[in-house]
């Protein structure tokens, strides 16, 4: 089921309604968050809710058995998490990267020469997967690490990994944050679920109206590249980069909104990205939930950067290039990694990787000074570089897409009015809301807010028409 | 709880009112209508193939051949090519107009004429969908949105926007007709439906065939046509536009329901596989639509 259809305006209201029905009784609350959510996700494909059962009753299992109270071995403790590492990693690996191992294989021996048969593969990829099978697994390790007393809750543990708002594109919930908050009574607060409400409203415009709009601009240079100048190539990107932030951010926004409709706290997964001062920062407002995954679970158990400088660097390649893979089994992604990983190593070695970790640019200010105007720039560009590869069919496409671009730069781009009016109304909106990415909308007179709403509501029924699908789903 | 219902119920009467003003302020402004209600385009001349179909449809109540299709039908075959052979024919297709869309434009032309052959011309890129801006195209360009026909067409995509814009449009326009002339578009509208191409020659990039499926919406659509069709005494016939790269087009024949309809596969046609005809893979330019439309009008002549 996807946010932005009129199915889903049909059941988040019936969910809302039952789940505070049954305020107090807190396990048929967390029964009906499981069944919502099996419904939810069955809606797109029933067949594979077994894998999402699969996951929850291993990783709920292989919980209880890390349980010190048990006093099993180091050993043996080491063989159940690598239950729940096989488990969850075997089905990540077989569903999204079997076809792609396979049809490299075979095209690796036809470089030599020897033809195989090239019937590869073709294996459907479950919606949500890398998704779910990450959040199931940073429970196992917490509870390996000590972290995490383990759930003996199977109802609220099942609800953990099926949470529907968060369960097909994230944000990546650590159990350690959502765990207690299933595990304990939920109380309805009015103000969280108006936050919620507004937060839904501004996710379904990003996404509906930012996203949908810039899309058409963006295939046709993507699909079509040879037949545009330079400068309209160059605007594809620039429409692609604020499509794609629009339609994953607008999908955290409503993930985080219907959450707190049901008294649910979502980390953040967006926080103003484009307004980066150096990729370093961007990487702490990009996709927040995956970067402190990866960070948490693979670059500090690597050793961070509190190793010698060689390392160092390979563990900055190590994470970006395997983050870049999660995205989807084409080297295109491992290329937009790589990119990143290129552009980060730089601050690294020169020890300012840490230069923005706090706070925001202006901060206090309404106005960036020049200096941080250059810096937001510059680091635009080098993240809209790396997104042609994210955006191109195949590295060869890549290629052509940048070949290309250098061809009639100069001359006049094509325009799209519509997609340059939202895009710049949303960087505008995140310019103004920079300090707190949680409360949109957030205007002091009361007329112009209620403008605000109706005017985004009614873009938003507008553009409702033929819902597309959220670019993070085929992750 | 009770707080939170207040609250929604006021905004829903707030989003009323405003809709209520865009109404008002669509009326005296293009600006706001283009923004809040959707904006009028000359692209695929619905907006002149329509009214021109209700006028002529006034002397020409028995037709021989009704056109229905996408826009390779509507930039590929002129009926004006048919009248040679004595063929009185009209070309009611439209950009992107899937079988879906299709029934509701045939339901339009038999409530005006009685044809003794209808055509489908059945590009496959418009048959895993059906295709929702080819209805949007019949509501936003169309001076007879009012018809009940195209409510009906609007109001089946559930969609509430689209309906709400299907009463907008049929009200402004029973006020404000579209003009005949509207900006935007490069094409030649000659006549009867036909938009000749203005393109010239240009380099053919290889086309892949598309081996998609009939969606849902299509094929029970299909199903409707044939019914609709047999109960008007009209003959139902298929056709395969040229296309550069496919050959016979085989899938014709595995069109279900079509077991016994009359099949012309526009590939048969000499000049198919002649690149300067197009000027894309699938979209003949004028002096191919021409050469194919003299080639279908005799094919058609053939009883």
């Amino acid at each position: 089921m996807l946010f932005n259809s009129v199915e889903f305006a049909l059941f988040l209201p019936l969910v809302f309604g039952v789940y505070w029905l049954l305020n107090g009784r807190l396990r048929w609350q967390n029964a009906w968050i499981v069944l919502s959510s099996y419904v939810f996700y069955g809606w797109w494909s029933w067949e594979f809710l077994g894998l999402v059962a699969l996951s929850t009753l291993v990783d709920f299992g292989v919980g209880l058995r890390l349980n010190p109270e048990r006093g099993l071995s180091t050993r043996q403790r080491k063989a159940w998490l690598g239950v729940s590492l096989a488990v969850n990693i075997g089905l990540l690996g077989y569903f999204k990267y079997a076809g792609f191992f396979v049809q490299n294989w075979v095209d690796a021996w036809a470089g030599l020469g020897y033809e195989m048969d090239a019937s590869t593969l073709y294996i459907i990829l479950p919606v949500g997967i890398s998704f779910y099978t990450f959040q199931t697994l940073s429970y196992s390790i917490d509870v390996y690490r000590g972290k995490l007393t383990p759930s003996r809750d199977l109802v609220a543990f099942a609800a953990f990994v099926a949470f529907f708002p968060q369960l097909v594109a994230g944000p990546i919930e650590r159990a350690t944050r959502l765990l207690p908050q299933l595990s304990s009574a939920r109380k309805f607060k009015y103000e969280q679920a108006r936050d919620g409400l507004v937060l839904i409203l501004w996710g379904l415009f990003k996404k509906v109206v930012v996203a949908d709009t810039c899309a058409g601009y963006v295939t046709m240079c993507f699909t079509n590249t040879g037949a545009h100048d330079g400068s309209t190539l160059v605007l594809g990107v620039v429409f692609f980069a604020f499509q794609i932030y629009g339609d994953f951010s607008g999908y955290s926004d409503i993930a985080i909104g219907t959450a707190k409709l049901l008294g649910i706290e979502l980390m953040s997964n967006f926080k103003t990205p484009y307004f980066s001062r150096d990729i370093a920062e961007f990487w702490r407002r990009w996709h927040i939930s995956l970067s402190s995954w990866f960070r948490d679970y693979l670059y500090i158990p690597l050793g961070g950067s509190r190793v010698g400088r060689f390392k160092a660097v390979r563990n900055v390649f190590a994470i970006f290039l395997v983050s870049g893979f999660w995205h989807g089994a084409n080297w295109t992604f491992v290329a937009w990694g790589g990119v990143h990983a290129v552009l980060f190593v730089p601050l690294l070695l020169r020890g300012k990787n840490r230069k923005h970790s706090k706070g925001v640019v202006a901060q206090g200010r309404v106005l960036p000074g020049l200096g941080d105007v250059a810096a937001m720039g510059w680091t635009f560009i080098m993240v809209c570089a790396a997104w042609v590869f994210f955006r191109a069919d195949s590295l060869e496409g890549a290629v052509f897409y940048f070949e290309r671009m250098g061809n009639g730069l100069l001359t006049r781009p094509l325009i799209s009015r519509s997609a340059l009016l939202f895009c710049g109304i949303m960087l505008l909106h995140d310019w103004f809301h920079r300090h707190d990415e949680r409360m949109p909308l957030k205007i002091s007179s009361t007329p112009l807010r209620w403008l605000a709403y109706c005017l985004a509501s009614w873009l938003i029924l507008k553009g409702l028409g033929t819902p597309t699908d959220f670019i993070y789903f085929q992750f | 709880m009770l707080r939170l219902a207040l609250r929604f119920s006021v905004f829903c009467i707030a989003l009323t009112a405003f809709g209520a003003c865009t109404v008002i302020g669509a009326r005296h402004s293009d600006l706001i209508e283009y923004w809040l209600w959707g904006n009028s385009s000359a692209d695929g001349s619905t907006n002149l193939r329509i009214p021109e179909f209700v006028s002529w449809a006034e002397t020409h109540t028995h037709p021989d051949v009704i056109f229905l299709g996408s826009s390779t039908c509507y930039r590929g075959i002129d009926p004006a090519r048919f009248d040679a052979h004595g063929l009185s024919t009209y070309n009611l297709c439209s950009s992107s107009q899937s079988l879906a869309a299709s029934r509701y434009v045939l339901d339009f032309a038999l409530e005006r004429t009685a044809p003794k052959r209808v055509v489908i011309d059945l590009y496959k890129g418009v048959w895993n969908s059906p295709c929702y801006p080819s209805f949007r195209d019949h509501i936003l360009n169309n001076n007879f949105v009012s018809d009940p026909t195209f409510q009906h067409m609007a109001f089946s995509t559930g969609d509430p926007f689209f309906s709400m814009q299907a009463l907008y449009f049929s009200w402004k326009r029973s006020a404000v007709p579209l003009p005949p002339l509207l900006p935007g578009s490069a094409d030649n509208y000659v006549g009867r439906g036909f938009v000749s191409s203005t393109s010239g020659v240009k380099d053919i990039q290889p086309c892949e065939m598309n081996r998609s499926d009939l969606h849902r919406e299509n094929r029970d659509a299909f199903e409707y046509i044939a019914q609709a069709c047999a109960k008007s005494g009209a003959e139902l016939i298929l056709l395969a536009p040229p296309m550069t790269c496919e050959g016979p087009a085989p899938w014709l024949e595995n069109v279900k329901g079509s077991a016994g309809l009359r099949r012309i596969d526009g590939n048969d046609w000499p000049e198919s596989k002649t690149d300067t005809m197009y000027y894309d893979d699938h979209h003949l330019r004028a002096q191919g639509a021409q050469s194919y439309s003299d080639w279908l009008a005799s094919k058609l002549a053939q009883k």
